[in-house]
């Protein structure tokens, strides 16, 4: 599960000191952010969004599970990653007519910034996958708050994500905006707090 | 715990000030800690950010005392935006709130932003009006796009030309002829968008009239990718390092494979190129307008994001039918295509020019792209029809008096041409009244000689029915000696089919037979195998007895010999009592 950028591990709240209210709530928030963050659809790329689709393929490759078996000092993800988009460049190259697509060396971002970039990737596909779940009508049993109508809460959400707006995602499923704006929010919360129960924050009694 | 109880709770409590949730839970759940983290957790996302549709973002206590913050227009990756009411000036204005709240990248990217597009002044650009950063999320004020509705007694808000359909291909060509029109207005001031598509574009409601907005990834003469470099994607391409921006399904391929990061918006080679992206991003939106769909798609078939299409420099869809499947104008068609021209240096040199052409199109003017002389005609006949209707009338009216000379002319050739005719007529039927004759006597001739062959035809008939009925007593004879036949043979089958039963049978018998004798064989066998088994068992036992008979012999023979002994020791005893006895 995506909880590399978070210190907080995966050991249970009561074998740990107590945070402060002040590391609780910084904790709170950059789960918040990288979740509803991670929800937000984008319209319009940037070269580290493109780079990040490129990261989520490579993710998707296997490569990443990999390496993640590896001591950190062996892994060489910027060497992996490197290697990936330029086989990925070159397939590009060799379907067009054009031959303008770089041939020479490819620069990646340092280590820091493509953990990001993996931690994003992974985060994107996590969300999907438990978008997936709610359609299907699965509540993580770890999830002590309730959720009702998951099936409908993961249609909504599956939309919202797609980039619709709440008044798009509403005519979609046929109901009132207000109640579109309820299954996205309800939803979004529920994502938030399994993702905290992932990073260790609530998830024993 | 029921699902009620803690909705209870949750409700309850988050209407309590954020400070007071963490005791409030203590309280609710004291023996249950992950309970409360949960509960925190939700209460936290739930207040958190302007993502959730619960109440307005706060862009600080002074914004937040003069803007009014009522309905989320439309939400994106870094922003949302929102209508407003400025208090302070009694109107309606649309805010785009950052979601990003004091990182210097967010600030620049606002900044950018607003100055990019408020150095722009043009009726088809969104104004912006203000920009703010301080306590709350950094957020621009712009113009609302709306139009005062005197019936509704209300403002009645513009909508995304991605959310419209558009009336016809006419209203396609003026929209993206007003988006034309401000893009250029932002190139002559040295701003290029390169985010254009329908989603950017606002339709008024009433008038509509398209405005282009949000310039978040316009690069300006004041801030070029160089300021904020992108991540570095690729190195010692062809251009050295790019930065890719845009939109993937809208993106020109250049766009896609990079631009430049030192591009200078006032250098003229590095303009031309930005003014190529945006002409593309022109051309990209009448293609969706005009067919439904963006010109690059993701391809499942293929594993392709709509990014790498673009960039593999492939060619969008041709665009031969409208989204309602109507034939597309091949006037409009060209003019897009070359907006969309894959070669970036055929496409329009400025957006005033695709603007202009697209103008020329709507006032049936012919194009640059209109060299047909027909089309031209045509073209010219449709702008002025009472004009063309006087050229045509005068033009009918001299065809008309130059045409009775020349029916005239042709007349009187025709006349001598049918008295040539006539004349060789005359000649030809003189010709076929003598071979009428001629065939006459023939024919009499033929009919004397047919008299002739029908009586010697009706004597051949005679002699023919003769041979007929002999045949027909032979054939009837033959016929009976066939069926007898037919019934020998079947007689002859019934007693083969007999005598073949019978041979089964018998062979049947014999198999019996055969298999008796085998089951008398295999019993005699069997029979034999028991007799000497049992002679077997009988000699073994003749063998075990004289064994047991010799053991015994044996064992009489020791009894005796050891009788004997006896006896010799019982005389050696008696010897040797009388010996002591003569002793004593």
């Amino acid at each position: 599960m995506p909880s590399s950028k978070l210190d907080v591990g995966s050991e249970p709240m009561s074998e740990r000191t107590e945070p402060s209210d002040d590391q609780m709530a910084a904790q709170f928030e950059r789960i918040i952010r990288r979740v509803k963050s991670s929800m937000n659809y984008r319209g319009s790329y940037s070269t580290r969004d493109i780079l990040g689709s490129l990261v989520a393929r490579w993710l998707q490759s296997g490569e990443w599970e990999r390496l993640k078996l590896l001591p950190p000092a062996d892994r060489h993800i910027g060497e992996s990653v490197r290697r990936f988009v330029l086989d990925r460049l070159e397939q590009l190259r060799r379907r067009g007519a054009h031959e303008e697509l770089p041939e020479d060396l490819l620069v990646v971002p340092d280590e820091g910034t493509l953990i990001e970039l993996i931690d994003a990737a992974e985060l994107r596909s996590w969300i999907e996958a438990r978008i997936g779940d709610l359609e299907r009508g699965v509540v993580d049993p770890r999830v002590r708050i309730p959720v009702t109508n998951a099936a409908q809460i993961g249609h909504a959400l599956r939309l919202h994500v797609s980039g619709q707006t709440q008044r798009q995602v509403a005519t979609a499923l046929g109901i009132s905006l207000g109640a579109a704006n309820k299954r996205i929010f309800e939803g979004t919360n529920y994502l938030v707090v399994l993702q905290g129960i992932e990073s260790g924050l609530g998830g024993s009694t | 715990m029921t699902d009620a109880f803690i909705r209870d709770v949750l409700a309850r409590i988050s209407a309590r000030p954020p400070t007071e949730w963490n005791k409030r839970l203590e309280q609710e759940f004291p023996t249950d800690p992950a309970m409360r983290m949960q509960a925190l957790l939700w209460l936290h996302s739930q207040k958190e950010g302007p993502e959730a549709e619960g109440a307005p973002p706060s862009l600080g206590d002074a914004a937040d005392e003069r803007y009014e913050l009522s309905v989320r227009l439309d939400s994106g990756a870094t922003a949302s935006v929102w209508q407003a009411f400025d208090r302070r000036l009694g109107r309606n204005v649309a805010i785009k709130v950052f979601h990003e709240r004091g990182e210097s990248e967010a600030l620049d990217q606002v900044l950018a932003e607003a100055r990019a597009a408020s150095d722009v002044i043009s009726e088809h650009v969104v104004r912006v009006l203000d920009v703010q950063y301080g306590d709350g999320h950094p957020y621009m004020v712009m113009e609302l796009v709306g139009e005062y509705d005197a019936d509704k007694g209300e403002v009645a808000l513009g909508a995304t030309a991605a959310a419209l359909s558009p009336r016809d291909l006419d209203e396609v060509a003026r929209w993206v002829m007003h988006v034309a029109r401000g893009v250029q207005e932002a190139h002559l001031r040295n701003v290029f968008h390169r985010d254009l598509k329908p989603k950017n574009v606002l339709i008024t409601p009433n008038s509509r009239r398209a405005r282009v907005a949000d310039f978040g990834l316009a690069v300006s003469g004041a801030s070029a990718d160089a300021a904020h470099p992108a991540i570095t994607l690729m190195k010692r391409g062809p251009m050295g390092p790019v930065s890719v921006r845009g939109t993937p399904e809208y993106m020109a391929p250049e766009q896609a494979r990079g631009l430049p990061l030192t591009l200078d918006a006032r250098a003229t080679e590095d303009r031309a190129v930005l003014v190529a992206v945006d002409v593309w991003g022109l051309g990209a939106i009448a293609y969706e307008l005009v067919t439904g769909k963006p010109p690059w798609l993701a391809r499942r078939s293929d594993d392709l994001s709509a990014w790498e299409v673009a960039a593999s420099t492939e060619r969008p869809a041709p665009l031969d039918r409208s989204r309602d499947g109507e034939r597309v104008s091949p006037r409009l068609k060209r003019i897009i295509e070359k907006a969309m021209a894959i070669d970036p240096k055929a496409r329009y040199a400025t957006a005033a020019a695709l603007a202009n052409e697209l103008q020329a199109f709507l006032a049936r003017r012919p194009t640059t792209l209109d060299r047909s002389r027909l089309l031209r005609i045509g073209l010219w006949c449709r702008r002025n029809p009472q004009l063309a209707l006087t050229v045509l009338v005068a033009i009918g009216l001299t065809g008309l008096a130059a045409g009775t000379h020349s029916t005239v002319t042709q007349l009187r050739a025709q006349r001598d041409e049918l008295d040539r005719e006539v004349a060789v007529q005359k000649a030809e039927e003189t010709r076929l009244s003598r071979r009428v004759k001629r065939s006459r006597v023939e024919l009499d001739e033929t009919r004397t000689k047919l008299a002739a062959e029908r009586l010697n035809l009706t004597a051949l008939e005679k002699s023919l029915a003769d041979e007929r009925g002999s045949y027909a007593t032979l054939i009837e004879a033959k016929e009976r000696a066939l069926k007898d036949a037919n019934a020998a043979t079947r007689q002859i089958m019934h007693q083969l089919e007999a005598s073949r039963r019978e041979r089964k049978a018998a062979e049947d018998a014999r198999a019996n037979l055969e298999k008796v004798a085998a089951d008398a064989r295999r019993e005699g066998e069997k029979a034999a195998k028991d007799r000497d088994r049992s002679r077997r068992e009988r000699e073994a036992s003749r063998a075990e007895r004289d064994a047991a008979q010799r053991e015994r012999d044996a064992a009489i023979a020791e009894r005796e010999a050891t009788e004997k002994q006896l006896t010799e020791l019982k005389a050696e005893l008696e010897r040797l009592a009388s010996a002591r006895a003569q002793g004593s």
